[in-house]
């Protein structure tokens, strides 16, 4: 597979942004001690026993593989990922699946909630109640370097794949580092299923307009439109083509992958594409 | 454009595709195809200034029909995609299970060469002063079994409302009770079958609340008491999905055939479901096979099928109220545009 794409793959995974902040904040100095004061903290005399119970088998599993750091790290990454101010409630799903000592996902989020609590005055963030409904709040108190910031404003966020997708095989569609299911959610069914039309679309290349990426989208959202810059900027730096990979829901509905560029996207987004196979557009019948 | 005969669809050069496509993005897509044309070609001085940009419902796609055109008339090759719309594309595939030609009528797929905007005619049919997004929001919602949204839209109208719908489309209201009425015999899931036979399988999800309290049992922090939801799969009390399911999965479909008919004609096509872009060359092509396979669906027994699999009913029969509105969808000139 190409490595350039394997390149990109890469610099939008979660793995890949975590060891970046990870190398950022280290060198920093400023979660030094944070794994050791975690991995105490959860061997605290808690006054319930299925909590202490939860987080006993919680820390042996961190001690175990090391990981106590990438972990903090992690819920960390996932916080500085929204720009600003954050609901906590935001961040607990984005990082609850890393918690695999428990299948319970309350017991999960409460996990990871409990990272932002303890460290709350460790001078990175700051947790507040905020709003109407009193939601609790957490803000970065410190500003990242601007390309570590949309590194980690990009997780999640993959570009069109720059080489064509190989055919789908086991009902599953492929990236260069990684594949995924047809279905999206979680969804699942027996029998037979069109893979054809997915390895169509799939292989369908597309381009950018040439005369459309000269205009900004006005909007509202800035993070939206410096992703959106960032997506067509490196697309333009590797090639003048590109594939989405179309994956099914339920009712065998189909989407395109992609969020800064996408043919399902809005009027701007829309706009943006072209077909790669270029024609002569005829005047005749 | 090349004016057809009622057994056909009008077709365009792929310039005027483009045009379409400007008029479209501009807000004129109710109008029916030449006077989209006309006010093109009318209106062409003025199109390229900012202030016509602005004023457009699409600007982006607009601007961006512009360029194409320029490129096409200068001899220039391009990648530029035109996309034409399903109209009300729920009730469209309603007729077509139910054989209506009444519901297909209003919803483009007969042969009568005009273009209807069902929300605005029900609106006027209601004598109520309701921004079209609204009625749009509105009738399309209550196809796929909403009661909320028609009734904030339609407020003291809404038996009105449902009378009307009950009148003008009656076989896409007969198709939405019939699938409503299935919801009695579902548990946390059901399935079907999509018209090409695979299996479909949908899981109710839940809202599930969990109250998270965090408590670091640490004298200097204080607790938190937090609120989180998520959705997993479990049985709903109310669960009113069937009659969207059933339909997008026969949306579904059609693109799924659309795209595969394209492909072995040799050109490319992107779609946002029931939205279909190719390059102008093909649009002809494209909207021939998309109306074709329309009709092939309505020829079907999809319906009955999806209710003997959803409510294990083995014998159940569903009577359509005809059989030969495939005949009149062939004729039709406005059923994507």
């Amino acid at each position: 597979m190409n490595t350039t794409q394997q390149f990109i793959e890469q610099q939008y995974t979660q793995k890949f942004a975590n060891q970046q902040l990870k190398e950022y904040l280290s060198h920093s100095g400023l979660v030094d001690d944070w794994a050791d004061i975690y991995l105490n903290w959860l061997d605290s005399d808690f006054k319930w026993d299925v909590k202490k119970a939860r987080l006993q088998k919680w820390r042996d599993y961190l001690i175990a593989n090391g990981n106590a750091e990438d972990f903090i790290i992690e819920v960390l990454a996932a916080m500085f990922s929204i720009r600003g101010a954050s609901q906590v409630q935001a961040i607990l799903p984005m990082v609850s699946n890393s918690v695999v000592t428990t299948d319970s996902k309350k017991e999960q989020y409460t996990t990871v909630a409990e990272v932002l609590n303890v460290f709350q005055y460790g001078g990175l963030y700051r947790a507040y109640t905020g709003g109407e409904k009193g939601y609790r709040y957490v803000e970065p108190s410190i500003t990242l370097p601007d390309d570590l910031q949309l590194l980690l404003n990009n997780i999640q966020y993959l570009p069109p794949m720059i080489v064509e997708p190989e055919p789908v095989e086991n009902n599953r569609v492929k990236w260069a580092t990684f594949s995924k299911s047809i279905f999206l959610n979680g969804n699942h069914h027996d029998g037979i299923v069109d893979t054809e039309f997915l390895d169509i679309m799939n292989s369908t290349a597309m381009s950018i307009d040439p005369y459309m990426a000269r205009h900004d989208e006005e909007t509202d959202d800035s993070l939206l439109k410096i992703r959106s810059k960032a997506a067509v900027s490196m697309l333009n730096q590797f090639t003048d083509k590109f594939y989405f990979i179309y994956r099914y829901d339920a009712r065998l509905r189909s989407y395109a992958s992609g969020y800064q560029l996408s043919p399902q996207g809005n009027d701007y987004r829309k706009a943006q594409l072209n077909l790669h196979k270029r024609e002569i557009i005829k005047d005749t019948y | 454009m090349k004016y057809c005969d009622v057994n056909q669809m009008d077709v365009f050069t792929g310039h005027e595709y483009i045009m379409i496509a400007a008029a479209n993005s501009f807000g004129k897509d109710k109008l029916n195809w030449k006077d989209r044309l006309d006010w093109f070609t009318n209106n062409e001085a003025d199109l390229y200034k900012d202030s016509t940009v602005q004023q457009a419902k699409e600007p982006y796609q607009f601007m961006k029909a512009l360029y194409a055109l320029r490129d096409a008339r200068e001899g220039r090759s391009t990648g530029y995609l035109v996309g034409l719309d399903a109209t009300c594309s729920g009730p469209q595939l309603m007729a077509a299970m139910s054989g209506c030609h009444r519901s297909a009528e209003k919803v483009n797929m007969t042969g009568l060469n005009i273009r209807s905007d069902m929300y605005t005619e029900m609106g006027q049919a209601l004598g109520l002063d309701i921004h079209r997004d609204d009625l749009k929001e509105a009738i399309m919602t209550f196809f796929y079994a909403s009661e909320k949204v028609p009734e904030r839209v339609f407020g003291d109208s809404i038996g009105e409302f449902y009378k009307l719908m009950e009148r003008e489309l009656p076989g896409a209201y007969d198709v939405m009770t019939t699938l409503i009425s299935c919801q009695d015999h579902i548990n946390d899931s059901y399935r079907y079958q999509a018209p090409c036979g695979s299996n479909i399988l949908i899981r109710q999800k839940v809202k599930v609340v969990d109250k998270l309290e965090i408590k670091s049992e640490v004298e200097t922090l204080d607790n938190w008491y937090i609120t989180q939801q998520r959705k997993e799969f479990g049985r709903k009390k109310m669960d009113k999905s069937i009659p969207a399911n059933v339909t997008h999965t026969a949306d579904a479909w059609l693109v799924r055939q659309t795209v595969k008919a394209c492909h072995k004609l040799g050109f490319e096509v992107v779609h946002v479901h029931d939205c279909y872009f190719c390059s102008p060359n093909h649009m002809n092509k494209l909207r021939f096979i998309v109306k074709s396979l329309m009709a092939e669906f309505s020829k079907s027994n999809y319906l009955q099928d999806c209710v003997r699999s959803i409510t294990g009913i083995e014998d159940y029969v569903y009577t359509k109220v005809s059989n030969d509105l495939h005949t009149e969808i062939m004729k039709s000139n406005y059923h994507i545009c």
